[in-house]
């Protein structure tokens, strides 16, 4: 509250904490009240990112246009005491690959007029961070890395990177906010969205509608889709992944057994070296001048880890949205039955019900009715967005998926699943039960407990042990 | 997706008229949330003396259909005596979004508040010259904050008036206007809406799938709860039935029972779910950092 409050008194002072050099005017004119909250140094760590309602849609909509996979764009905003509002943000052009310099130097420019732009309408106009959207959750690359590593000198508290995961058309979008650090590389901040009064109060119209049952946004059903198509996606994008960095493993492996071989060479001859000169002392020479072995032997320098380091990250995340998928996928299956079974039951009353409700109908209703449920072709959903089984698509799937299970995500997608497969149970049992899938639960009860026995790497991924000097342990690493 | 109350206007198009080769009128106008959510930021950051904001609106247009898919707000002045547009930051903004965006073009122009007045149709004026040959379109929104007026959002087209045509004067005719998104964005709207019932207004993130999932399979057993209350009571002989509400009802279930009757329900979900359950165990490959370097 008394951060909200806060808000509101630091939109009305003059843009106090907008620049990094501290401009001594505007540094008298921040009241003793607001003197703790405002920074002029940036010293108070940020705790926590707020993200403006506009933002959100501003960043969906460049994700979902974009040209290339992926959509960059700069955030604008301030920040009062430890948190980071952002309220504006602005696309950025899209260059393809050529002429690096060339189309670094129209961005900078585009930024420039587009931040002056703003400017003059009174928007906020200091940039924070920048946005990227991404696939499937993976977007730790190289140039994510590098864009950071330049804001993070550039910008106050070194910046911030929102990432919004695309490509879950039906799921939920994954907005996380990130700021560089040395030692995991990105670190996650809290992240809020916030809209504002008068946003809410429009949204809340839009929702509710003029009481006639219209309105602008109702009520979402996307998520029972059962649309299997991201999850093909990402197992490709695993195994790719898995693959590049194989790849890069035998790269590093080589290159650190040149160096061995050649620190070797250089041991052995700094060793013989040694022995004459030891030898020459004993028989009382002068002993060899000192030599340069450096100059001599050149030892490669230490191969940079971090593209392994990234690639790693990446197989974390992508591993990490296939456990989300399989999981809602998991809970679709158990509990989108259980509400088939309770249409048949509203079927089996409508049917009972339809001759209650014809004596209120005319005889023109009643056979439009008839010719209807007789005649599939009349037949008309009038909700686009229902659930609907794909038993076709699951057939295409079932190649590509042949993963050994790990018990601890399975067991807690069936735990989550429980509250919603246990409700419907009394209001089937007043009524005639629909033909209760028994061969079904047979099945499942079959092919459940199927354990993986000690091994807890994915099948796929036991190819990848042959390889010489390389072993995996058990460990999950600490991304 | 209507966005406000519906208007009486007829739209008569003049068919003879648009033979040649003038551009037809448009006959529906639908919004971006993007596009009505600046608005509505700008208008929050108005200065004292603005009475209201205006911006131009960038979309796409078909020959009777025009789909606004973002804004930017524009300077402008307003006095008792004149009018001014800062044309020039109009120009250099639209370059801008051009540059990001190169299939939007320029579609009309907004204003908040729902009055339209002379100023109003010299600057439709100005931006039908921009958007010529085609017709500009004007969006008046209304953002409800004035006491005793209802937020909504209302399309314009202009008509010259009167025999001989002035700029000053033209006939605003209402076009009916909607909502419109992209199936992938409908999470961030949901978020957004969820976000704006929320008591302080903020959501924290990220949201995980299955919580997600559980909100909406819960709707859905709250609507059939709610439909079998209602059937139960209509049978029990407590309420008098709808032949409505029963006619959509048997439209709405009556899809799926000839699958029923082929047993078509019972099979498909058995290969869903043997199908699945082998196959579709979250899997959690766990990339490791020790490793020994030979």
């Amino acid at each position: 509250m008394a951060t909200s409050m806060a808000a509101a008194l630091a939109a009305s002072l003059p843009a106090a904490p907008a620049a990094p050099v501290p401009v001594a005017p505007t540094y008298e004119a921040i009241p003793a009240s607001m003197s703790k909250v405002i920074d002029i140094e940036a010293e108070i760590p940020l705790t926590c990112v707020q993200l403006d309602g506009m933002v959100v849609t501003k960043i969906l909509k460049h994700a979902r246009e974009a040209p290339s996979s992926t959509a960059h764009g700069l955030l604008l905003g301030l920040d009062l005491d430890g948190t980071l509002e952002i309220s504006n943000s602005f696309a950025l052009p899209h260059h393809a690959g050529d002429e690096d310099d060339r189309s670094s130097k129209s961005t900078a420019r585009y930024q420039a007029s587009m931040l002056r732009s703003l400017k003059e309408v009174q928007s906020d106009d200091s940039v924070v961070g920048f946005y990227q959207a991404t696939m499937l959750g993976a977007f730790f690359n190289q140039t994510l890395v590098d864009t950071q590593a330049i804001h993070q000198d550039k910008l106050r508290h070194g910046g911030i990177v929102i990432v919004h995961g695309k490509g879950q058309a039906f799921g939920e979008d994954v907005l996380t906010a990130h700021s560089l650090t040395f030692s995991t590389i990105l670190e996650e901040v809290p992240l809020k969205i916030r809209t504002n009064p008068l946003l809410s109060a429009f949204v809340n119209t839009l929702t509710t509608g003029e009481g006639e049952g219209e309105t602008a946004i109702g009520a979402s059903f996307a998520t029972l889709d059962y649309g299997t198509a991201g999850l093909t996606r990402n197992l490709e994008q695993i195994v790719e992944a898995v693959d590049h960095y194989r790849t890069e493993e035998g790269n590093l492996a080589y290159m650190s057994r040149q160096i061995a071989r050649e620190r070797a060479k250089a041991d052995s001859y700094v060793a013989k070296r040694k022995e004459e000169s030891a030898a020459r002392v004993a028989q009382g020479l002068a002993p060899l001048p000192e030599e340069d072995v450096a100059r001599l032997f050149k030892i490669p320098a230490e191969p940079s880890r971090l593209e392994s380091m990234l690639l790693l990250g990446q197989i974390d995340a992508y591993g990490r949205s296939l456990a989300a998928t399989a999981g809602t996928g998991l809970v679709k299956i158990r509990s989108l039955p259980v509400m088939f079974c309770k249409f048949i039951v509203l079927l089996l009353a409508l049917a009972a019900s339809v001759a209650a409700l014809n004596t209120h109908r005319s005889t023109h209703n009643h056979r439009a009715l008839a010719k209807r449920v007789v005649d599939p072709s009349v037949r008309r959903r009038a909700d686009g967005k229902r659930c609907r089984p794909r038993p076709s698509s699951t057939g295409s799937d079932t190649p590509v998926v042949n993963v050994v299970a790990t018990d601890s995500s399975s067991s807690s997608s069936t735990s989550q699943s429980a509250p919603t497969t246990s409700q419907p149970a009394p209001t089937t049992s007043q009524l005639p039960p629909p033909s209760p899938p028994a061969p079904t639960t047979q099945a499942l009860a079959a092919t459940k407990p199927k354990p993986n026995t000690g091994l807890s790497l994915p099948s796929f991924m036991t190819g990848t042990q042959i390889g010489q000097g390389t072993y995996y342990s058990s460990k999950s690493t600490p991304f | 997706m209507p966005l406000g109350p519906s208007s009486s206007a007829v739209h008569i198009t003049n068919h003879a008229a648009s033979a040649a080769n003038a551009p037809r009128t448009p006959t529906s106008v639908t919004v971006h949330p993007v596009a009505l959510f600046s608005i509505l930021d700008h208008y929050l950051r108005r200065t004292d003396l603005q009475d209201r904001v205006i911006g131009t609106l960038l979309g796409t247009r078909t020959e009777t259909e025009v789909e606004v898919r973002s804004s930017f707000a524009v300077l402008h002045s307003e006095t008792s005596e004149q009018v001014a547009v800062d044309m020039e930051y109009h120009r250099a903004m639209y370059e801008l979004h051009h540059k990001v965006n190169p299939k939007e073009v320029i579609v009309g122009w907004y204003s908040t508040g729902s009055n339209l007045n002379t100023y109003s149709a010299l600057i439709q004026n100005f931006y039908s010259q921009e958007t010529a040959p085609n017709q500009a379109i004007h969006l008046a929104i209304n953002t409800g904050v004035e006491e005793g007026e209802q937020s909504g959002v209302k399309a314009y087209v202009s008509s010259p008036v009167g025999v001989f045509p002035k700029p000053e004067n033209c006939l605003f005719v209402p076009v009916p206007v909607e909502l419109q998104f992209h199936d992938a964005e409908r999470s961030g709207i949901d978020l957004i809406t969820k976000t704006a019932a929320a008591p302080n207004s903020t959501t924290s993130q990220p949201i995980s799938d299955l919580e997600i999932l559980e909100q909406s399979i819960v709707t859905v057993q709250d609507m059939l709860e709610r439909v079998l209350a209602y059937v139960q009571s209509v049978l029990s002989g407590e309420k008098k039935g709808d032949p409505a509400i029963g006619r959509y009802l048997m439209d709405t279930l009556g899809a799926s029972t000839d699958d029923l009757e082929k047993g078509g329900f019972n099979s498909s979900l058995q290969i869903d779910e043997t199908g699945y359950s082998n196959d579709l165990i979250p899997l959690q490959p766990r990339p490791v950092t020790s490793r020994s370097i030979l």
